[in-house]
């Protein structure tokens, strides 16, 4: 069987079939990793789709501080990735409770001495709702102005290059993360022409 | 959803100080976020990559292995940590620097607070903007009382925060040795920038810095206080391409130099940049290309391992990198005849364009089961045919057949 953390992987794959699961079963790694097979290349495709949308969500998310517990954050994923995202974040946080999530879903996440927590629930604004039953989930700091003035510090507008921020930021993701900054940046970007 | 109760329960159990800073940044100066910030834009290095391991629960943060990026910039640059001056005053006189003391359209000066500048870091950080703080400074009125003030900036961090996400400081030209041993206690990182190629081309773009004294020494400096005390991303360097008329071939052999004898764990290039009022002001904007050929004659070094006589075959007769990838033009220099992959070593294999350290990986291991018979075969182990096909045979069978590796 290919290695734990890639069948992960590759289950958490919205695209996934059975077969392709069955097939991941049959060969290792190394086999994974060499293949010629139209098939078992496919896997391999499958397995990095995830990973880079882990690795991109781990990058774009950003936090609203809700009282002293609570880290909240936008993430609507193509892929079966919400608790890894979040129990990556809760060990980044221990002790705080980290909750991802959109209009559909959330994920919830806490990291204490007793190791991981977490649960999955209804649309971020309901688990919201239900947290402040226990906590006072107090107006957020609000680091946007902060964050787009640095972002604009670090332009060279003699560096630009459209089509490398495209590949390296794609829209897709974020869209998927709600990203506001960035976006507001670009468009204005484009009213200049 | 029971276990949301189960949640909060353990969260109000845990007895983790995390005692953050909890500021309103409505009194922060933006135009001082914005002056500072730019003054690092220059300064490439956006690696966040540290083999530290973050261990236990009393700490904010941790680091990962291979490094995040949080956003980028409209010119496709990798934001990844938060990168700012601690002060633009600065001493010297380097005419390519829109920070240096001589630059008649440098604006105000600022300066943080090490305190003020670790609440920022950690508000950053919090929100999930920054993998970290990158920390560089003009030198103020003396370098040694900025690298104080720069040193108590990360030990509020780590030691009054318990902050353990990734830091990368800057050892200012001309520090004592004592700031630096002190340094390595609380970065990942740290580098000095050496800014031009030698000697006497530092000296052709300032007259306050010295060449030996304040750079090499403190590199050499850092390079045996590393032995002692672990420096986990190690140290790093930075020169500016073309700022002074130097050729690629003598930034090519600094960067042997830097990595042979300074032990450096990566060079970065930074094209150069006129700015209005500084003394180079009415040279050419110097094109990215050439930092790219750079980054990419390093790479093979670094990461192919070629040797440095070997690489020198790609830089033309004035010793500059012709507008191709230099890889290529080793290539049709050294490759003699078309390489067969089901025989060719890994060392042969990754000198074919084309063909990467991965792909080359790949074919040894796939070879081992069964031969490579077709071109397709090729492709679907990662080998970009497009540039490889004149480089090899398959089956006996070439591409090219006339005049050595034109088609």
């Amino acid at each position: 069987m290919i290695s734990k953390r890639k069948m992960e992987l590759l289950k958490a794959n919205e695209n996934t079939e059975k077969n392709d699961i069955q097939l991941a079963k049959n060969i290792d790694d190394d086999r994974l990793e060499t293949a010629k097979r139209d098939d078992i290349i496919h896997i391999r495709k499958l397995i990095r789709e995830t990973g880079r949308e882990i690795h991109k969500m781990k990058g774009f998310v950003r936090f609203k501080q809700l009282g002293e517990k609570v880290k909240c954050g936008y993430m609507k994923p193509e892929h079966d990735i919400g608790f890894m995202v979040a129990d990556w974040f809760a060990k980044r946080f221990p002790g705080y409770i980290i909750v991802l999530g959109n209009e559909r879903e959330s994920w919830v996440s806490i990291y204490t001495e007793k190791g991981i927590s977490n649960e999955k629930g209804d649309p971020l604004e309901t688990t919201l709702k239900e947290l402040k039953e226990y906590f006072e989930l107090e107006e957020e700091i609000d680091l946007t102005k902060l964050w787009e003035t640095y972002y604009k510090s670090q332009y060279s507008e003699n560096r630009k290059n459209k089509e490398l921020f495209n590949k390296n930021m794609p829209k897709k993701y974020m869209k998927r993360t709600k990203t506001e900054v960035e976006k507001k940046f670009e468009m204005r970007d484009l009213n200049d022409y | 959803m029971a276990n949301l109760e189960k949640i909060a329960h353990l969260a109000e159990e845990s007895e983790f100080d995390v005692s953050t800073p909890r500021k309103n940044w409505d009194e922060l100066d933006l135009n001082k976020v914005q002056t500072l910030g730019a003054g690092t834009k220059h300064d490439v290095c956006a690696s966040t990559a540290t083999p530290r391991m973050v261990k236990g629960l009393q700490k904010i943060g941790n680091t990962s292995r291979g490094g995040i990026c949080h956003s980028f910039t409209p010119d496709g640059r990798c934001i990844s940590l938060f990168k700012t001056l601690f002060t633009n005053e600065c001493s010297h006189d380097c005419s390519y620097c829109p920070n240096s003391d001589d630059c008649s359209s440098k604006g105000k000066t600022y300066s943080y607070t090490p305190k003020e500048l670790a609440d920022i870091t950690l508000s950053l950080y919090q929100g999930n903007y920054v993998e970290g703080l990158f920390l560089s400074s003009g030198t103020g009125k003396d370098e040694d009382i900025i690298m104080e003030k720069l040193i108590e900036t990360v030990r509020i961090l780590r030691k009054e925060y318990n902050y353990e996400g990734y830091i990368h400081l800057k050892i200012l030209p001309g520090t004592d040795k004592d700031y630096i041993k002190r340094s390595l206690e609380y970065a990942d990182r740290l580098s000095l920038n050496i800014e031009s190629c030698s000697k006497s081309r530092l000296h052709e773009v300032s007259s306050t810095k010295h060449y030996d004294y304040d750079i090499l020494r403190r590199q050499r400096y850092i390079r045996d206080l590393m032995e002692k005390k672990d420096l986990p991303a190690g140290h790093t360097t930075q020169t500016i391409v073309g700022g002074a008329g130097e050729s690629d071939k003598e930034i090519f052999e600094s960067m042997i130099r830097e990595y042979r004898r300074m032990d450096i764990k990566r060079m970065y290039y930074s094209s150069f940049t006129p700015v209005e009022g500084t003394g180079l002001d009415d040279r050419e904007d110097v094109p990215n290309s050439r930092e790219h050929r750079l980054y990419q004659t390093d790479w093979l070094f670094r990461v192919y391992d070629l040797d440095p006589s070997e690489i020198t075959l790609a830089f033309d007769e004035e010793g500059f990198l012709p507008d191709g990838d230099p890889k290529m033009e080793i290539a049709q220099k050294e490759l003699e005849e078309p390489v067969d992959p089901n025989e060719a070593s890994y060392d042969r294999l990754i000198r074919v364009p084309g063909i990467g350290p991965k792909s080359a990986g790949r074919i040894v291991k796939s070879r081992e089961e069964e031969d490579i018979t077709k071109w397709s075969e090729l492709s679907k182990l990662g080998v970009v045919l497009k540039r490889a096909r004149t480089f090899l045979k398959v089956n006996g069978w070439k591409h090219s057949t006339l005049d050595r590796w034109s088609s």
